[in-house]
């Protein structure tokens, strides 16, 4: 069970952290960094099983496999940014991390785009 | 019959994928997204089997399933059939994106009409992996707009629609410039 | 593993730590301020590392190119 080491790890990190902080600050916020990324790669390998399973139940259903890698693109790039605003938010860069958010937000808008063009044009013609 | 029974299993499949999906988010702020997407998904799903049922012909831009699903190929013993499997569902994909890439041109101000093709690189392995693509190519139809001559310009360059064609599409399809060739 | 990684890291912030009181007691202010940068750089090294580690394969399991 990776979630023993997770925790484990946390509360290390935290202890030292705390220690580190009231010195070198700069220093406590990279051992951070690394210690979320550290963490982020142990649940990144369960994420890979689950997105597995998902998609061979799409590929069973006989789905388009076009909706379900749109929909895995937002979900990733909902992680990626979600992990560097918190990390932001934390150094006290609070505009910094609701910059990032924002930008988030157009990614997946822009992704989403093709499709409702596409279906658009395609409810636009039945019904023309 | 028959139709209705398919539409209702792969309507229940979808619905459980969104419960995952939207799960497996990190925050809630990008709910509305994976909601949209779902939604549309549900939509295009809805309107294949009910223009079916019209006779209504009418060439799905983005289909919600595959034409070919995987367990109606014959049983996946030696290459040559995945390589069957593969062919229709990138054909597949080839399709979506020609409709997409149109509507997409079509809006820039100035393009009436436009001709899609679209290569994909080789080493997509399995039946749901979306293959790269390797360049996709815009034939615009249409006058050209008259553009001011001016003299000691070696290279004819792209006319301002051509750089917009370019740029939106581009853009849209999340590739680099170089990839979108664009013909007049 | 790579918690060999955070625990480097936790070790040159402390060593850093050490260093510059040491110089700063002795007086030497700007060796001092070179030491902090420094270790900043060696440790922001690590943790760019590890986050292109990262984000590759945050992008093959979503898929993201």
């Amino acid at each position: 069970m990776d979630i023993w080491q997770i925790v484990g790890l946390a509360l290390i990190v935290t202890v030292i952290g705390v220690v580190l902080r009231q010195f070198r600050p700069e220093i406590a916020l990279q051992l951070t960094i690394l210690a979320g990324v550290t963490i982020f790669l142990l649940i990144l390998g369960k994420i890979k099983i689950i997105i597995e399973l998902l998609q061979n139940l799409a590929d069973q259903a006989s789905i388009s496999s076009y909706y379900l890698l749109i929909v895995l693109k937002i979900v990733g790039i909902a992680y990626v940014s979600e992990f560097g605003a918190q990390i932001c938010r934390d150094a006290g860069e609070g505009a910094l991390a609701s910059k990032v958010e924002i930008a988030a937000k157009v990614t997946v808008l822009i992704l989403a785009i093709p499709i409702i063009t596409a279906i658009l044009e395609s409810l636009i013609r039945l019904l023309g | 019959m028959e139709t209705l029974q398919n539409l209702v299993r792969n309507l229940a499949v979808v619905l459980l994928l969104a419960g995952f999906l939207e799960m497996l988010l990190p925050n809630s702020s990008m709910r509305g997204f994976v909601k949209l997407v779902m939604g549309l998904f549900v939509i295009s799903a809805v309107l294949g089997p009910v223009t079916d049922f019209l006779r209504a012909p009418l060439a799905m831009g983005v289909p919600a399933w595959n034409m070919t699903a995987s367990q109606d190929l014959p049983v996946m013993a030696n290459g040559q059939e995945v390589k069957a499997g593969q062919n229709a569902v990138q054909e597949q994909f080839r399709r979506i994106i020609v409709n997409q890439v149109q509507a997409l041109v079509v809006t820039v101000k100035g393009v009436s009409d436009a001709q899609v093709e679209v290569e994909f690189e080789e080493g997509a392995k399995g039946l749901t992996e979306q293959p790269r693509i390797a360049w996709i190519r815009v034939k615009l139809d249409g006058v050209r707009p008259i553009e001011p001559v001016k003299i000691g310009e070696a290279s004819p360059e792209l006319s301002a629609r051509a750089g917009e064609v370019r740029r939106q599409v581009a853009l849209f399809m999340g590739l680099p410039e170089d990839k979108v060739i664009v013909d007049e | 593993m790579s918690f060999n990684i955070v625990l480097t890291v936790a070790g040159i912030g402390i060593l850093v730590g050490i260093l510059v009181m040491l110089l700063n007691e002795s007086g030497r202010k700007e060796m001092a301020q070179a030491v902090t940068i420094l270790g900043v750089v060696v440790a922001l090294y690590i943790v760019v590392q590890s986050i292109s580690d990262l984000f590759s394969l945050v992008k093959s399991v979503f898929q993201l190119y």
